[in-house]
Parts: C-alpha cells; sequence; structure tokens
C-alpha cells in the first residue's frame, strides 16, 4: 500500500476525522491532537513501516507530506 | 455517615477475561499456573506463573491506544469497562463531580527496563516519548477516570500487595463521609517481566517449582513460596441512597475496613502480629459486628512460609478460640499472586462468594502442616450461606489491610 493511503489508514483506524485527510493536513492543529497524542502517532507510524525516527527528526513533521517524506527516506 | 454498596464488577486475571469466566473457573477449582510465556525463562530460576492467556491488546484496544497504554492500564481499562457497563450508569444518573477513582497498582508500568536499555546503548534521543506517560503508577487511575469523565478525586494508592485493598477501603471512606456518590475503585498489575520476575527469585520469594500443580500451594507443609499473577479488578462502589433512586443491581455491602502499619521490616512479617490482628478487629468492629459473625475469610494466603504461618495463629487466635471455626481458602491457589491487583480480585471473588454461597477451594492442599490448623475447605468448595465474608491482605512493607462485606440481604 502506498504511504500515504497507509498513513490515513492508521489515522482513520485511531481517530475520528472530519472531512478529508489530505497532504497538506496540519497534523496537530488538523486533528486535533496534543504533543502526547503527537508522539504515539509518531511511534505507531514507527511500529508499522518498522523504522526509527530520531527527536529532531520527529519534530519536523508538521503536515502528512513531511511524514511521507520522512518515512520514504528510511524505508 | 454513609452506607456504601456495591453496584458493578468487573475483572481480568488468568482464570478469565472477565467475571463470569473467573467466578465459573474459581469454582471448579481450576488452576491457571503455567509454564511462562511472556519472556525466554532460560535464564530465570522462575519457570511458571499465572499470566492472563493470550491476551492481545489489539483485540480490546486501537493500535495507537495499544502503544499509549501500558499492559497493566490497559488491565485496568478492561476491568473497569466490564465493571462501569454492569453498573449501568448513564450520564443523567450521576454528577461527574461526585465520581470518584481510586485505583493502584503496586509496580505500574513495565516497559522501564526497555527503555533504559535503549537509552545506554542506542542514546538518549531514543528514549520513547511514551516512557512516563506509559509507566507512572496513576497511569490507570488517570486513564479511567479520562474513559468515564470523573472529574472527583482521582487517587492511586500503592501499598505492594495491600493496594487493591486499601484502594477499596479508601473509596468506601470516600463514600461514607460524602465526598463521593461512585466511586470505581480497585487496583491492577502486570509486571510478569524478566526484571521484576529476577527481583522476586533473589528476594527468595517466589517458588521455583516447576511441577505447575505444587507450585502455589497455600498452608501446605511444602509450599516455597509465591506464583506471580496478574490482571486487574474494578467495583464500582455506591452510596446506599443514590444506588436505590438509580434501581441499580446491590452486589454486597462493604461493611467494615482495617487498616494497620508493622512498621517492622519490609519483607517479613511481625511474628507478634499484633497489628496485622488489629487491622482484622478494627474491620470487625467498623462493620458494627463481632469475629463470630464472619463466615468465611478469603486469606491473603501466598503460599510462603511466613505468611501462611502467621495468618493461620492469628486466625486460630482471634476466631477459633474465640468459638468461629470460620473456613478460610486462599484463591491464590488457582491464580497465583497478582501482587497490587491481588486485594482487588479477591474483593470480587468474596463477593461472588456471598451471592452464591459458595466457598472456593484452597486448590493443591495436599500436605498437613503443624502451624497451619485451620479448615482450609480442601478438596472440593463448599455451599454454604454466608453473612460476612472477610478479605486479608498483607504487603511488603508491613501493611495489613482488611475488608469486611456484608450479604445484601442484610441490608
Amino acid at each position: 500500500m502506498e504511504i500515504f493511503e497507509k498513513i490515513k489508514k492508521i489515522i482513520n483506524e485511531n481517530f475520528t476525522i472530519e472531512g478529508k485527510l489530505t497532504e497538506e493536513t496540519n497534523i496537530t492543529e488538523g486533528l486535533g491532537l496534543d504533543s502526547f497524542d503527537f508522539v504515539t502517532l509518531v511511534t505507531t507510524l514507527e511500529e508499522e513501516f518498522n523504522i526509527e525516527i530520531a527527536e529532531e527528526e520527529m519534530y519536523q513533521i508538521k503536515t502528512l507530506e513531511d511524514a511521507v517524506q520522512i518515512i520514504q527516506k528510511k524505508l | 455517615m454513609k452506607r456504601v454498596v456495591v453496584t458493578g464488577l468487573g475483572t481480568i486475571t488468568s482464570l478469565g477475561y472477565n467475571v463470569e469466566e473467573v467466578w465459573s473457573n474459581t469454582r471448579n477449582s481450576y488452576c491457571s499456573i503455567e509454564p511462562i510465556t511472556l519472556f525466554d525463562t532460560e535464564d530465570s530460576s522462575v519457570k511458571v506463573a499465572a499470566e492472563v492467556k493470550n491476551y492481545n491488546s489489539k483485540d480490546f484496544f486501537t493500535s495507537f491506544n495499544s502503544k499509549k497504554y501500558n499492559r497493566f492500564t490497559q488491565f485496568a481499562l478492561i476491568a473497569s469497562a466490564e465493571a462501569y457497563k454492569d453498573a449501568g450508569i448513564t450520564d443523567n444518573s450521576v454528577n461527574s463531580n461526585r465520581v470518584a477513582v481510586v485505583y493502584g497498582s503496586g509496580i505500574g508500568g513495565d516497559t522501564i527496563g526497555k527503555e533504559y536499555e535503549t537509552c545506554m546503548t542506542k542514546g538518549s534521543k531514543y528514549v520513547s516519548p511514551l516512557l512516563l506517560p506509559g509507566n507512572l503508577v496513576n497511569m490507570a487511575a488517570a486513564n479511567i477516570a479520562m474513559e468515564y469523565k470523573a472529574n472527583g478525586t482521582c487517587m492511586s494508592l500503592v501499598a505492594a500487595c495491600a493496594t487493591g485493598t486499601d484502594c477499596i477501603g479508601t473509596a468506601f471512606r470516600h463514600i461514607q463521609f460524602g465526598m463521593a456518590d461512585i466511586v470505581i475503585a480497585g487496583a491492577t498489575e502486570a509486571c510478569i517481566n524478566p526484571l521484576v520476575v529476577a527481583g522476586f527469585a533473589s528476594l527468595k520469594a517466589v517458588s521455583r517449582t516447576e511441577d505447575k500443580t505444587r507450585a502455589s500451594i497455600p498452608f501446605d507443609k511444602e509450599r516455597s513460596g509465591f506464583v506471580m499473577g496478574e490482571g486487574a479488578a474494578t467495583l464500582i462502589l455506591e452510596e446506599y441512597e443514590h444506588a436505590l433512586k438509580r434501581n441499580a443491581k446491590i452486589y454486597a455491602e462493604i461493611a467494615g475496613f482495617g487498616t494497620t502499619c508493622d512498621a517492622y521490616k519490609i519483607v517479613s512479617p511481625n511474628p507478634d502480629m499484633t497489628q496485622a490482628k488489629r487491622a482484622m478487629e478494627d474491620a470487625v468492629k467498623d462493620a458494627g459486628i463481632t469475629v463470630g459473625d464472619i463466615s468465611y475469610i478469603n486469606a491473603h494466603g501466598t503460599s510462603t512460609g511466613l505468611n501462611d504461618k502467621y495468618e493461620s495463629i492469628m486466625i486460630e487466635d482471634m476466631y477459633y478460640k474465640n468459638g468461629n471455626t470460620v473456613p478460610v481458602s486462599s484463591t491464590k491457589s488457582m491464580m497465583g499472586h497478582a501482587l497490587g491487583a491481588a486485594g482487588a480480585i479477591e474483593a470480587v471473588l468474596s463477593i461472588k462468594a456471598l451471592e452464591d454461597s459458595f466457598i472456593p477451594e484452597t486448590v493443591g492442599y495436599k500436605t498437613y502442616d503443624e502451624d497451619c490448623r485451620l479448615d482450609f475447605v480442601t478438596g472440593h468448595g463448599r455451599t454454604k450461606e454466608l453473612h460476612y465474608v472477610q478479605s486479608n491482605s498483607f504487603g511488603f512493607g508491613g501493611h495489613n489491610s482488611v475488608l469486611v462485606f456484608r450479604n445484601s440481604k442484610l441490608l
């Protein structure tokens, strides 16, 4: 499954989302996540894609596209 | 002071995933102790435990929440979901400011060891941000409060093996003194991992027997230590009039609570037993009854040399010598010792015993010990009309906590 589709699937399984998820969706504001939820989401993505994201990389992830890019880089 | 009743029960243990399963297996004297599967025991001197069988967090939680909630919190939420539903509480039947949570654990989270290893080998920037929100002991209580929007007291007590009993006793006092109408009370434990098991093994507190039928044998002369268990139990405690008003099912009344501290040694009980006896006396007095009124004692009965000996002697002194040869059994013979959760699980079993007029067996008992001279309900469980059931919990640190439950027919 394409990375973006997989990320959308994970988000939809775990959150109730209003509106459509696009590459530009801002993760914290768009999904209404606080910082704890955000890091939990990143950890979930790490597990799903079997990668490791260091702390400084994690804080560069603002949109879903940023998440796709970082995951792609590590696969 | 207000009266306090129990209007909901929930549990998950090695004997089952809910109250019906756990009680049915208890009635049938089923021993759930098996070889450990949660980690490789090649290097461990301890080979058996009472694990929750085939547990998969994704059967209960989303992948996101499976990561957020450490195992002990997961068990707490599962038990609390059953209890809350059982109590039939709806939004308009309660004032959320008067719904409290008193929920504890002996050890709390169990991923600290793994994160420490990550920190030391990979580096500090790889330590999971979930380390603290996952492992802090109060996370079970906090997550329960969030789940049920309980805005009253949210408290997490810790008293080793007396944790569960202390949480229920404290919840009882909250309602008695008018601080809450409902308390989601209980305890949880999930620490069957190489580090904690090794710690108990080094203390010589756990049984190293590989024969699962001779590992947790409370009061038996050949006992050699406890068997680790895990799980959680939740009781919904409610102010009596409040329960009547919303037509809640009433399982039993919390009649009395007694709690003292040996202030003697960390892992050995005081041989003079003064404080442990006082906890039992206080609970009975608090219930407004005498030792002669107790119909059954669910013992702490851990299968350790000292606890079982002193607990037997105390009960003989206080009850038997006063004319009450009360039956005493230890359900740890079937589900091992769930540490902080034990007192809460045993409260559920004590209440089911009252409801069903049935005393569970001390399973696996074979060899008489001259220091343990009580009626341990051996061979099979026993049908008996029960009026008052007492539950004992004695924890590392010298914590002595006792609850007395009254049959709802006596309300």
